[in-house]
């Protein structure tokens, strides 16, 4: 009964988060919006977690087995993107490479700067902060 | 036996068996590129060309596991409420590096793909293949693309972040847990999250955090590119 009134909590949020959708026009996926209003519910208090946790924690932990079908469709647009296979290929490990690097220098700035500001009362932690010069070093 | 083949029931159980094969496989070789997903598809196209059964008669019983891809992406935001502490405690390198590379991802992505002269439904597939399945696949569908190729492209590139992006982040220097943490989570979503827990708590929990901001940024930004296509 616990995992049932945990699963309507979890479709409930889902329907919701398919109407937010609607209300903005579709220009955000439902999925999204239920996702953040989970997150909000949660952060006021209005949701706790044992309300929610095993069933939740059964879809994260099998999150990619539900990814099976819509994987199972390559088999329908193959014949469409075989020619373009090595451009695509190239694309995707080009592109994770170069976001992992922007992403890494992004970060390496803002807490390089953070470090700098306020070495003592940051939001940093003072052995994060030592290590941090040490890379620069 | 056609009779049993053409049944969803049998569709979902071999589905169920092929999964749990890749689990198999994964726990026993201890390699990222031993993927459960990946050997489960592979398996499954060969079960579904060998008995020359349509995706179409498949997903009689395969839109039942679809179905619950909707709840899953809604769970997510429990690994963030769980993390909020350290959320809080690097909220800004958290949001402005999964910001900004993920605009670096979407802008490298068009850049290259109109450089290769790839066609705009390849394109809109293959904007959001740095982010989380369930996001990524909607944001596709939103752009116009095939939500099929936009599923492989992010789990070919969870793959590759898993495998080659701590070394590739090392020679660059980066020796950070939290800009190492974050470049994965950014770049490779849950695949490189998997990489990034066995790196070390600090770089599982960033990579984690990006994950899902990511995934936020990359739908909104999309919303808004939508409005001007």
């Amino acid at each position: 009964m616990k995992y049932l009134r945990q699963l309507a909590i979890l479709f409930a949020l889902c329907v919701a988060g398919d109407l937010l959708s609607v209300l903005c026009a579709g220009k955000l996926p439902g999925n999204v919006l239920g996702m953040s209003l989970l997150f909000i519910l949660l952060a006021f208090g209005v949701i706790k977690l044992s309300h929610v946790e095993e069933a939740a924690d059964f879809f994260l932990k099998n999150m990619a087995f539900f990814f099976l079908p819509a994987c199972l469709g390559i088999l329908d647009v193959f014949p469409q993107i075989k020619s373009q296979l090595v451009p695509i290929l190239a694309v995707i490990i080009l592109t994770t490479l170069i976001t992992a690097a922007v992403t890494a220098g992004t970060v390496h700035l803002v807490l390089k700067m953070q470090a700098r500001r306020a070495p003592v009362e940051t939001a940093v932690p003072a052995e994060t902060v030592h290590s941090e010069e040490a890379t620069l070093s | 036996m056609k009779d049993v083949l053409t049944s969803p029931l049998a569709w979902l159980a071999l589905s169920v068996l092929s999964y749990e094969i890749g689990l198999l496989a994964n726990r026993r070789l201890k390699t990222p590129v031993a993927n459960p997903l990946l050997i489960a598809m592979v398996l499954m196209c060969a079960l579904l060309v060998a008995t020359g059964t349509s995706t179409e008669t498949y997903n009689t019983g395969g839109a039942f596991i679809s179905m619950f891809l909707t709840p899953a992406t809604v769970a997510l935001a429990i690994p963030i409420y769980r993390q909020l502490g350290t959320l809080k405690k690097h909220l800004l390198p958290i949001l402005l590096g999964a910001f900004v590379g993920s605009l670096a991802s979407m802008g490298s992505v068009f850049v290259l793909c109109k450089l290769f002269g790839l066609d705009s439904s390849v394109i809109a597939s293959l904007l959001p293949k740095s982010v989380t399945t369930p996001i990524g696949v909607e944001v596709a569908r939103s752009l116009g693309g095939v939500p099929s190729i936009t599923a492989i492209a992010i789990i070919v590139t969870g793959l590759f972040g898993a495998v080659c992006l701590p070394g590739f982040l090392k020679k660059l220097g980066v020796n950070h847990p939290v800009t190492t943490g974050i470049a994965i989570g950014t770049s490779s979503h849950a695949v490189g999250t998997s990489r990034a827990i066995e790196l070390g708590e600090t770089e599982g929990a960033m990579s984690g955090l990006a994950i899902g901001v990511a995934g936020l940024i990359t739908a909104l930004v999309a919303s808004v590119v939508a409005i001007f296509l």
